[in-house]
């Protein structure tokens, strides 16, 4: 009774119309202006400027509407829900109250998932109503697109559970939260361009010292991989051989590519999305494993902290 | 530990550093009584609160609610909390509080409702149960804060001075309120306050405690006796003189004139003391006004002990 009425009081909260249609067009905004000003080559038939622009939209998924955006805004709603309510007095109502603590972090948790998710679907839809209206696309590949949506946000799931579960964990930990949210900042910082740093800063030892296993973005981008893989599953249009924004976006993230532009020019579906060769250090499901555990300690940290917490 | 005692604790100690904030504190509040708790500033008063109600683990020793371990679940299903500076969701409306609290404690949607309309016609706020609790006024709500303390039909009332944003009418009645509590219900009262004439009217019992440490507890009826078992008082026509007659005598332990010009006495001999004032009243050839046990207020109870402890 307790986790479902601690659910609901901060899902309602969070999920409040005027604030949902805000964060929808914020979300939005970015993306929307990017892929208006991007600049498809005029030479290129249609197929491969639609192609260029889908690929556009996916390099924007990832960094952004997936990626960087939903990361802050998880982790300023988790970061929040705790030390908010300790600096502002309402927390000692509650813990008075016959109600667990694990319950209190596990509900507060579950609603800002829960509410991060119906904001990703509703961009992904609206994004995709917006790619309808704005690109030639056939009703067989809009379709295809439709059937992607639940695969991108499986991977905004992962960036919401660890930064939520991150998020949570300082939050019962720290009550200041300006510090709490500067902490999490410089790990989603970190979770998205540790490798682009790495890469610049040994370019030449990523492999030899298998850098990879350490580095948190490349591990994002592998999980983001089966993401790519089900966008170009056989329904999409032929491949352009042009270069993939994508691609190299991640290329300069992360070590999920090869670098250089040897394996360019493939013909298929598939290479369209990702000509360029993937690396095979770690399997994407190793990955996705290494980030459920991050999650799962950070869970557990933030269950021992409120446990632990000194209401005054 | 004894389950006719709602509230028993043995050696309670809190300490936040180096300061201890309560030490070894061994209180027992009796099943169904109005138990008052008594001190200065920084004594300790709400920490031991918080500590009764599980928001703050002790450092040693050890409490039961109900028979049930401090901070336990049973034990906060028993308790309901008053903090002496309540705090709130600003947005939400008295009402949805009090259902949300309710809920919270275990109570279904329809249960939930009807407890808090109940308590919004006790607490005299039904007229106010639609508006935003941000826009009320510290007394109201110091009495939605009793009133969220209630929602659960607690079995012990924990209040922080729950009467110190109220006005002298506002005061009357939630006093007379809480010993409806008591009489028609049982309800166990533990109650923190410095408005101590208000208190002695109230409790049935109470502990003084200052530097963390126990200075006195018994019910109001000993202590009394205690103090006033050889404190006299003595009014004639001549008091200034019979003052200067009797400030030497043998019998007279202590002796003072108040601000109003009556004298006041301490003599564990009193049939020496009784012929003593006659001889003196005689000598300075006046009248007898009264003469008589002193009668001690809760007040002069807590100054004396406070003094003795300050001494010792």
């Amino acid at each position: 009774m307790g986790f479902r009425t601690v659910f609901r009081k901060t899902l309602i909260d969070l999920t409040g119309w005027k604030s949902l249609l805000t964060l929808v067009v914020i979300g939005l905004l970015f993306p929307v202006l990017v892929m208006m000003s991007h600049q498809c080559n005029t030479d290129w038939g249609l197929a491969a400027q639609t192609h260029s622009l889908v690929d556009f939209f996916l390099m924007v998924f990832f960094i952004w509407t997936g990626g960087f955006f939903i990361a802050f805004l998880v982790s300023a709603n988790a970061v929040g829900s705790i030390s908010k309510e300790d600096a502002e007095g309402t927390l000692l109502f509650l813990v008075s109250k016959p109600v667990s603590r694990r319950h209190i972090v596990l509900a507060k948790l579950a609603a800002v998932v829960v509410r991060a998710v119906i904001l990703e679907t509703l961009m992904a839809m609206v994004f995709f109503l917006i790619l309808r209206f704005l690109l030639p696309l056939e009703q067989d590949t809009f379709l295809a697109f439709l059937r992607t949506i639940p695969w991108l946000i499986l991977y905004s799931l992962v960036i919401v559970v660890l930064c939520g579960t991150l998020s949570m964990a300082l939050s019962a930990l720290i009550r200041n939260q300006i510090v709490a949210m500067s902490l999490v900042s410089v790990a989603i910082i970190a979770l998205f361009l540790s490798g682009a740093v790495v890469h610049r800063m040994v370019p030449d030892n990523y492999d030899d010292y298998h850098l990879y296993y350490v580095d948190p973005s490349y591990h994002l981008g592998n999980v983001f991989v089966p993401v790519l893989k089900q966008t170009s599953g056989g329904e999409l249009p032929p491949a352009s051989s042009e270069a993939s924004d994508s691609v190299d976006m991640m290329r300069g993230m992360n070590g999920v590519f090869k670098s250089g532009d040897d394996s360019r020019g493939k013909a298929g579906v598939l290479e369209f999305f990702y000509p360029a060769e993937l690396t095979d250090y770690v399997s994407p499901a190793v990955s996705l494993a290494l980030f459920v555990m991050i999650s799962g300690l950070a869970l557990g940290l933030a269950l021992w902290a409120m446990e632990r917490k000194e209401v005054h | 530990m004894t389950t006719s005692l709602m509230i028993e604790t043995k050696r309670l100690t809190k300490t936040f550093g180096a300061f201890v904030a309560v030490k070894d504190l061994d209180l027992k509040v009796r099943t169904g009584s109005i138990h008052g708790f008594v001190g200065p500033n920084g004594a300790g008063k709400s920490t031991t609160l918080k500590m009764l109600i599980g928001a703050i683990r002790s450092t040693a020793g050890e409490g039961r609610i109900g028979g049930h371990p401090l901070g336990s679940e049973a034990a906060r299903r028993l308790l309901g909390y008053s903090s002496d500076r309540p705090s709130f969701y600003r947005d939400m409306t008295a009402w949805d509080y009090l259902v949300h609290m309710a809920e919270l404690s275990g109570m279904r949607i329809d249960e939930a409702e009807s407890r808090a309309r109940e308590l919004l016609k006790w607490l005299e706020l039904a007229e106010f149960s639609d508006a935003k609790v941000g826009g009320f006024s510290a007394g109201m709500k110091q009495r939605l804060s009793l009133a969220l303390a209630m929602a659960h039909r607690p079995r012990l009332l924990l209040l922080d001075e729950p009467t110190a944003n109220l006005d002298p009418d506002g005061r009357a009645s939630l006093l007379e309120q809480l010993r409806q509590l008591q009489q028609e219900q049982g309800i166990t009262i533990f109650i923190s306050s410095h408005i101590l004439p208000e208190l002695e009217q109230l409790v049935d019992a109470v502990t003084m405690i200052d530097k963390g440490r126990i200075v006195a507890e018994d019910s109001i009826s000993q202590l009394k006796q205690e103090i006033s078992s050889n404190h006299y008082v003595l009014t004639t026509s001549d008091n200034e003189a019979v003052y200067r007659a009797l400030e030497d005598k043998a019998c007279v332990q202590e002796i003072h004139l108040d601000a109003e010009g009556v004298i006041h006495l301490t003599s564990d001999d009193l049939a020496t003391l009784q012929d003593t004032v006659m001889e003196a009243v005689s000598a300075c050839k006046a009248l007898l006004k009264n003469f008589g046990e002193e009668q001690v207020s809760l007040d002069d109870i807590y100054r004396k002990t406070m003094r003795q402890d300050k001494d010792s």
